[in-house]
């Protein structure tokens, strides 16, 4: 049977060392590249021709303009429009990646942990500093709960830190721990087909019903990780 | 021809009515699924946070199981009211419903 943890190992395709640091072109690098490029590719050639009447390239274009748009207004209001390309970007970049891994003989740059926690690092961090920035010393209050006894201070001032702390590791294991979790269950349910011979019908049915499972997943879990940016900012921005 | 105008906005309003309905209620179940996948990992990530700075502070006051005791503790805890959040769809603020609160 195929090792089902072999689709995620890293692959150098272009060594390259700098000051004894390993910085090669790697295929999770690839497929960040292709990401990209496409999402540019799309956007840029479905509004080429710009019609009142939308041909379909340029509806899906819109689509995704008008979905992003509405998130943004919905989660973190009027003030929330200068990061509309920011969270277009992770969105697009994250769904392309995840849905790009689901094409046979592709790499899914999400399911690693590292690249994810990155991300998920720039957020936090990109958070806490517009939150300072704005409020200044108020935005510590945020960990100062509304509506609790000053009795209770002393144990939920804590809680409320390592709630905050634990938001780039939330953010961060929930988008890889799906990706990996369901790329390795696809490539295990594979390896059954061919042993099995005529019985491997069984596992072929449960692939079929996995794959569009994943499918579903990898939107998902693009959605999730961006309207949490969108959460994350509208309480750094707008503090309740 | 007036009427038949009249007709087909009429006829142009309901349809637009229809299709918000429907809208809201397709969105509002999407975001429901999204709260429910990610409760599982907010247990676990306050965990691993608060397990990390148990060791560190033990290791900067040599103070081996002191911190890690008591911040496990705590991050049991946030976990668990993290979840109690999602849950309840009371986003990031305290878990504790106000008087009037509609949610529960």
């Amino acid at each position: 049977m195929a090792d089902p943890i072999y689709q995620f190992k890293i692959k150098e395709l272009i060594p390259l060392e700098i000051f004894e640091t390993n910085i090669s072109y790697t295929n999770s690098s690839l497929f960040m590249s292709l990401s990209i490029i496409l999402v540019s590719l799309l956007l840029l050639v479905s509004i080429k021709k710009k019609s009142l009447v939308p041909s379909r390239l340029q509806s899906v274009s819109e689509i995704f303009y008008e979905f992003i748009a509405n998130m943004v207004s919905d989660n973190i209001g009027d003030k929330g429009h200068k990061f509309f390309p920011l969270i277009f970007t992770l969105f697009t970049f994250l769904l392309f990646g995840n849905m790009l891994g689901m094409l046979p003989y592709s790499f899914t740059f999400t399911s690693h942990i590292i690249v994810t926690f990155v991300l998920a690092m720039f957020v936090f961090l990109l958070v806490t500093l517009l939150g300072i920035f704005i409020h200044g010393f108020k935005f510590f209050g945020l960990f100062v709960p509304k509506g609790v006894p000053m009795v209770m201070l002393p144990l939920m001032i804590p809680i409320e830190i390592i709630s905050y702390l634990s938001r780039p590791i939330s953010l961060s294991v929930r988008l890889f721990a799906n990706m990996m979790a369901g790329h390795t269950m696809l490539k295990i349910f594979a390896g059954f087909i061919v042993p099995l011979g005529i019985f491997g019908i069984a596992p072929l049915m449960v692939d079929v019903a996995l794959t569009a499972l994943e499918v579903l997943i990898a939107f998902l879990q693009a959605y999730v990780f961006t309207i949490l940016t969108c959460l994350y900012l509208n309480e750094a921005i707008n503090l309740h | 021809m007036k009427k038949k105008l009249k007709d087909f906005s009429k006829r142009l309003e309901n349809l637009k009515n229809l299709n918000s309905k429907s809208k809201n209620k397709k969105n509002k179940d999407f975001k429901d699924f999204g709260v429910y996948l990610k409760s599982g990992v907010e247990l676990i990530s306050a965990i691993i946070v608060s397990l990390v700075i148990g060791i560190f502070l033990d290791n900067y006051f040599q103070s081996k199981p002191v911190f890690l005791i008591i911040f496990l503790v705590l991050g049991f805890a946030t976990g668990i009211i993290n979840v109690y959040r999602s849950v309840k769809k009371l986003g990031f603020e305290v878990g504790f419903k106000k008087k009037n609160d509609k949610l529960h």
